[in-house]
């Protein structure tokens, strides 16, 4: 059991190096087992979904399970990626949690609005962060049972 | 004396009319002098007519010339007093003065008796008593009642009794009765005497002593009644009736003086100049008529102007607020902005310090440990700073949605919150019936919840707070306004603080003896400005505060 769990990996779509980590201090605080890799922009993540460009070596390589996603990044921003990933058949099932600074009621709504799986404002100190790492793998990755591949 | 005379510039005639009027009152008499004639042909007596060839058409006429010069000349001057009444009661229509119609009405009546005399003379009526006594006794009547009645329409005015204008026209009326109903008797009279007194001596030195009254009338009235309306009731109208004086004083001085027989020279300069007197005022009241013309449109004119400078303001003014509008809305953009973005690095300053703090905790540098500890406070104070500043920004720059709000709701909502606050201390807290205000709700509430938790934070260490929230209606700059109270017993602080106290982040107190950054005060300063409400404070140290807030009823 746990060692599929492992196989599990999580996603982080964000531009600040510093969240990313912190993200992944989080885990290995928690001591969590699972992957992350990181894109900084819409775009980039739309090229390792894909596997293409500098993903392309990743082809053999199961999608991930759960997808971290920064509202406020350049090239191609949150928002834009939610639309584009509920909108993809191959993606769309994917869980997608929002990880941001905004508290904007509007920015909440419209990600909901959008098939977004959770809102999460990103915790102000390290260790709400990695109670918040442990809750979301928990829940997602022990509680709800996700479709297999 | 000479300021008796004097009239201010404004009601002068110009020169050159007075002028002129002079000259014409003098040079007839002056070309008379060098042997200048304006009397019309004698012709011979009816007696001797009957001997005589029929008379021509022409004859006839060449016969009364001096009759139709007469009637013109008189007929003139009764057709300018028309005018002049017209033209008063023009006036009086215009500038609501009732000299100008009463004095018009006297002149007009004078006028009248003058028609009345030249239809006598013209035989166009006729009257029991004989002609060559009715004419000259008509004229000297007519004279005499000119001199009298202007005395008397001039006169009421300098009785010293002011008469309300509402009742102007009714006084008109009834002065306008009475003068037509003197001047009605006395033709009444002159047409059904049988005989009427001789008027005319033609070999005494007065020739028609008759004349005699009038002259002295008209001096006493051109010396002291006309100047003393001039000075009570100045107008151009009432220096032309001055100047007037003039000519009615040549006309009787010819005729009294001078005219020996009807139509002769003396004669028809006297009647000549009897049209000058009428026309005189006429003269006066057309001139009265620009002036006020030529006012109205300066007046218009200034008005105008001072209208286009007022819109230049208004304008400015606009601009100006517009411009403030902008400026603090932009202001208000930029704090939120601002400190929006101060949180995210603070965040990463916080979390990496929580890294450092665990990573360095086994170690034994507790100077590094309390260094990090000192950092991770500051920045945990920098944060709550920036929160507040968030939230007033917020509670400023955000729109509000007015609806009736119960007060006493909002009390009840602060008081649950409050509810472990207040048994921790054991605060007693009386709430009078509060009014229902236009306000948003949950701002009202952060406004009355600030204002309870400050009085129950700077409550006295000794004492239970208690805190009376009371409210009552007051007038203010003529304005209903709610006056809402909330009084505690706590520490207070100096009245000099007062103002002080509403300004973002000022504190009267330590941090280490109270909490809190210092914004609650400016938040419900903000909000009731918001609601177009004020709040002060009066305060005394040691013995409580009084918070008073206005809402608009």
């Amino acid at each position: 059991m746990r060692e599929d769990l492992k196989l599990i990996s999580i996603h982080m779509c964000d531009d600040d190096p510093d969240d990313q980590l912190l993200v992944s201090d989080a885990l290995d605080e928690a001591r969590l087992g699972n992957i992350i890799d990181f894109t900084s922009n819409g775009k980039e993540l739309f090229q390792y979904l894909n596997r293409e460009g500098d993903y392309a070596h990743l082809v053999d390589k199961p999608l991930p399970g759960l997808i971290l996603l920064d509202l406020n990044m350049p090239v191609m921003d949150g928002r834009e990626v939610l639309s584009k990933l509920k909108q993809n058949e191959k993606f769309r099932s994917i869980p997608v949690i929002v990880l941001t600074t905004s508290k904007a009621e509007e920015d909440i709504a419209r990600s909901y609005g959008m098939g977004v799986n959770s809102f999460i404002i990103k915790p102000v100190s390290f260790e709400n962060l990695v109670d918040m790492v442990r809750t979301v793998t928990d829940y997602w990755f022990h509680l709800v049972s996700l479709p297999k591949k | 004396m000479t300021k008796f005379y004097y009239i201010e510039e404004q009601y002068r005639l110009p020169n050159s009319i007075v002028i002129a009027v002079i000259a014409i009152c003098v040079v007839p008499f002056i070309l008379q002098l060098i042997g200048g004639d304006f009397g019309n042909a004698v012709h011979s007596s009816s007696s001797q007519l009957s001997s005589m060839p029929p008379l021509t058409t022409d004859d006839m006429f060449y016969r009364l010339s001096g009759g139709f010069t007469h009637a013109l000349l008189e007929w003139t001057a009764f057709s300018a007093a028309i005018f002049v009444v017209l033209l008063a009661f023009c006036h009086y229509s215009i500038t609501n003065d009732i000299t100008t119609p009463v004095i018009g009405v006297a002149l007009f009546c004078a006028g009248a008796m003058d028609a009345f005399h030249t239809l006598a003379a013209t035989r166009l009526i006729s009257a029991i008593a004989e002609n060559k006594d009715l004419i000259p006794f008509t004229w000297a009547l007519s004279r005499v009642f000119n001199a009298i009645i202007m005395i008397a329409g001039v006169g009421i005015f300098l009785s010293g009794r002011t008469i309300n204008p509402k009742n102007g026209m009714k006084f008109i009326v009834l002065t306008s009765l009475i003068f037509a109903s003197i001047g009605y008797l006395l033709i009444y009279f002159s047409a059904t005497s049988d005989s009427l007194p001789q008027t005319q001596f033609p070999d005494s030195i007065i020739r028609r002593p008759y004349d005699i009254i009038p002259l002295i009338l008209f001096l006493i009235a051109g010396l002291f009644v006309y100047p003393l309306f001039a000075k009570r009731y100045p107008s151009i109208f009432a220096t032309a009736l001055l100047l007037s004086a003039l000519p009615e004083v040549a006309v009787e001085l010819h005729m009294a003086f001078g005219s020996q027989r009807l139509f002769d020279s003396d004669f028809n300069i006297a009647h000549f100049l009897k049209i000058i007197a009428y026309v005189i005022p006429l003269i006066g009241l057309v001139l009265d008529y620009v002036q006020t013309y030529k006012s109205q449109i300066k007046h218009h004119e200034d008005l105008q102007h001072s209208h286009e400078k007022l819109n230049i303001k208004a304008f400015e003014l606009d601009r100006i607020n517009y411009r403030l509008i902008q400026s603090n809305a932009e202001l208000e953009k930029f704090a939120y902005i601002a400190s929006h973005d101060l949180q995210e690095p603070l965040r990463k300053i916080q979390a990496f310090g929580d890294r450092l703090h665990k990573r360095i905790e086994s170690s034994a540098d507790e100077k590094a440990i309390d260094y990090i500890d000192r950092m991770q406070k500051s920045s945990t104070r920098m944060r709550s700073l920036i929160d507040d500043l968030l939230k007033f920004s917020r509670v400023g720059s955000e729109d509000y949605a007015f609806k009736d709000t119960d007060l006493n709701m909002v009390l009840t909502n602060v008081l649950d919150d409050l509810h472990v606050s207040i048994t921790e201390k054991k605060a007693v807290i009386n709430i009078d019936k509060l009014p229902t205000i236009l306000g948003e709700k949950s701002r009202l509430y952060q406004v009355f919840l600030n204002l309870l938790s400050n009085s129950l934070k700077f409550a006295k260490a000794d004492e239970f707070p208690i805190i009376t929230i009371t409210s009552q209606q007051v007038l203010v700059e003529n304005r209903k306004y709610w006056q809402i109270k909330v009084q505690d017993n706590g520490i207070g602080f100096e009245q000099e603080y007062a103002d002080k106290i509403f300004e973002v982040f000022q504190r009267l107190h330590g941090r280490s003896q109270y909490q809190g950054t210092g914004i609650g005060l400016a938040i419900c300063k903000k909000i009731v400005e918001k609601h177009n409400g004020m709040i002060y404070v009066e305060s005394e140290l040691d013995k409580g505060s009084c918070f008073i807030l206005l809402f608009e009823v």
